[in-house]
């Protein structure tokens, strides 16, 4: 019989069950085939020839809205034919139905690309549900797939919970964004893509790498200027506002540079995880090198951190070595001191230099008598002798 | 892992290392899929917060798949798999606390709650993680193996390389925490 199974007390039947319903946790379909092309061919991922060639596509479509926009007279916005459409007359403008303050959604179920102008907005439900708020200036494409894109401008989502192993995805620039049913916005300026999360989570891939944006959280594209923040008025998912909001007023991007205040020292250390996370460990190893230069935990930190990344991304090992030593010697009774040990450890094992690697495991043994590493680390040592 | 206890799986699991050794991505692949989910659900309970759990599992396979040459076959696959999980869900846990006690230096807020997966997550679920989060790491990965993995206690004698008689006085004692932290967190 197993532990709990039989008890009258409430608290210690749902300890049970939540127990039973732990051990039946598969995770995510999507997340598993994800870490799968991780983790297929284990060697560094090198940038593909077809990154630039989606730049490319995405400079493309950005100069043919901007010269669209030319041409469309103003204070319209329609749903007019991709580039590959041509024969297709344009939709009727969206219309919000003012007299009642609730903006009328447009179905959009057929290949398009759909544009506001300047002082305009329009709201639109895609295939699958997806609600879909366009800010002023804004162009969101339909591609012969149905596959949502926004390319220019700010978009808000609404997106209904996806059945299991479904996700609704749209593409922002380079960038693929996945969710199972939340809310969220979506800002393209240029080749400058920012992601802010009101519920559920999001995802962001690129390249066979990805980021996860959880509720209250943003996200920017790295290594763009920052983006003039832009005030927008947003509706609730599935909630007509009773009055329509009215048209925004889009702040103008200055030429002249807008102060930035200097970022801490945590923020530096979350850029160097952003740069990694974006397949970018020669900037992340700047970063880390810069704060290593500091002093107090966060120079710690960023001192054992540069080990990793010359390491894992880098893939190389002597370097890192040589990092964590100089770690070592700068801190030696540091609080990642017994990480530093296991990962020269490591390192010295998975590179074959066994004499090495004894000589500090044997180190470790006598450093560390109370670590809880301790067992495992012998039984390393007697293997290599 | 679980669906590996039969002496046939057994053996079909060192063929598949085998295999591996030999540059089977086929072999590779049927070994990701074999332990995938067992890797996500054994850190899952150790405590990896849902936002890290999926470069976890990577991280584990990669671990893995790095180490296949050393595997000797002594100990069944899913053990040694569990005991690069563990390991790895323990280093996690060691630079989380590090990253908390950074950011109470820096007196920044604490990060917000890790996201749920709506797609699993129930309310008993979320206590049982949270419940799991606060009790001994030791402990924890003894009941965890036990009470949600289901591995006899030889194996997880192997898994955590102790005695099994340390694994019993584990698990007894984990069973009263956790009894304790649940009772306490009721209404």
């Amino acid at each position: 019989m197993r532990w709990l199974e039989t008890s009258g007390d409430d608290v210690e039947r749902r300890l049970r069950r939540a127990l039973d319903e732990a051990s039946q946790r598969t995770g995510d379909e999507i997340a598993r085939r994800r870490i799968w092309t991780r983790i297929a061919e284990p060697s560094e991922e090198p940038r593909s020839p077809r990154f630039v060639v989606q730049i490319a596509i995405a400079a493309t479509l950005v100069s043919a809205v901007a010269g669209a926009a030319l041409v469309w007279p103003p204070g319209r916005h329609a749903v007019v034919p991709p580039a590959s459409v041509t024969e297709r007359p344009p939709a009727p403008p969206v219309a919000p139905d003012e007299r009642f303050g609730a903006p009328e959604r447009q179905r959009l179920d057929r290949p398009g690309r759909l544009q506001t102008g300047p002082r305009e907005r329009a709201w639109v439900t895609l295939p699958g549900g997806a609600e879909v708020d366009l800010e002023p200036n804004t162009t969101l494409v339909l591609d012969a797939r149905l596959r949502a894109a926004v390319d220019h401008g700010r978009v808000t989502l609404a997106v209904p919970h996806q059945a299991p192993g479904h996700s609704f995805t749209m593409s922002a620039g380079p960038y693929v964004i996945a969710v199972l049913g939340t809310r969220f916005h979506v800002r393209v300026a240029g080749e400058s893509v920012g992601v802010d999360v009101e519920e559920g989570v999001v995802e962001v891939r690129r390249a066979g790498r990805a980021t996860r944006v959880p509720a209250g959280e943003s996200w920017t594209s790295p290594f763009q200027a920052p983006a003039v923040e832009r005030k927008t008025v947003t509706t609730t998912a599935g909630v007509t506002p009773l009055v329509a909001p009215p048209p925004v007023q889009v702040a103008a991007v200055s030429p002249v540079a807008v102060p930035v205040p200097r970022p801490s020292a945590m923020d530096q250390f979350r850029e160097a995880q952003v740069a990694l996370a974006h397949g970018h460990p020669q900037r992340a190893l700047e970063l880390l090198e810069g704060l290593a230069q500091g002093s107090g935990p966060a120079a710690e930190n960023a001192a054992y951190e540069i080990g990793r990344v010359l390491r894992d991304p880098l893939r190389r090992p002597r370097d890192a070595i040589a990092a964590w030593n100089r770690y070592r010697a700068r801190f030696p009774r540091g609080i990642l001191r017994a990480e530093a040990d296991i990962s020269v450890l490591e390192t010295l094992v998975a590179q074959g230099e066994t004499a090495g690697a004894r000589t500090e495991a044997q180190g470790f043994l006598g450093r560390h008598p109370e670590s809880e590493r301790r067992s495992e680390v012998a039984e390393l040592l007697e293997r290599l002798r | 892992m679980r669906p590996v206890n039969s002496p046939q799986s057994v053996t079909s699991d060192r063929e598949l290392v085998a295999r591996c050794r030999q540059g089977d991505t086929g072999a590779w692949r049927t070994l990701y899929e074999r332990y995938t989910s067992s890797v996500h659900r054994f850190i899952s309970a150790l405590g990896v917060p849902a936002e890290e759990r999926e470069d976890a599992s990577q991280e584990v396979f990669i671990a893995v798949y790095r180490s296949l040459a050393s595997f000797r076959g002594e100990a069944q696959l899913s053990t040694w798999i569990y005991r690069i999980a563990a390991r790895h869900a323990g280093r996690l846990g060691r630079r989380r606390k590090v990253r908390e006690f950074l950011g109470a230096l820096m007196l920044r807020e604490p990060p917000p709650a890790a996201p749920s997966d709506p797609a699993e997550r129930t309310a008993d679920l979320m206590l049982l993680d949270r419940l799991l989060q606060k009790m001994n790491p030791k402990k924890r990965t003894v009941l965890v193996l036990f009470e949600v993995e289901g591995m006899p206690v030889d194996e997880i004698a192997r898994v955590v390389g102790c005695p099994e008689n340390t694994v019993w006085s584990r698990l007894h004692h984990a069973r009263a925490e956790l009894l304790k932290l649940a009772k306490r967190s009721a209404p």
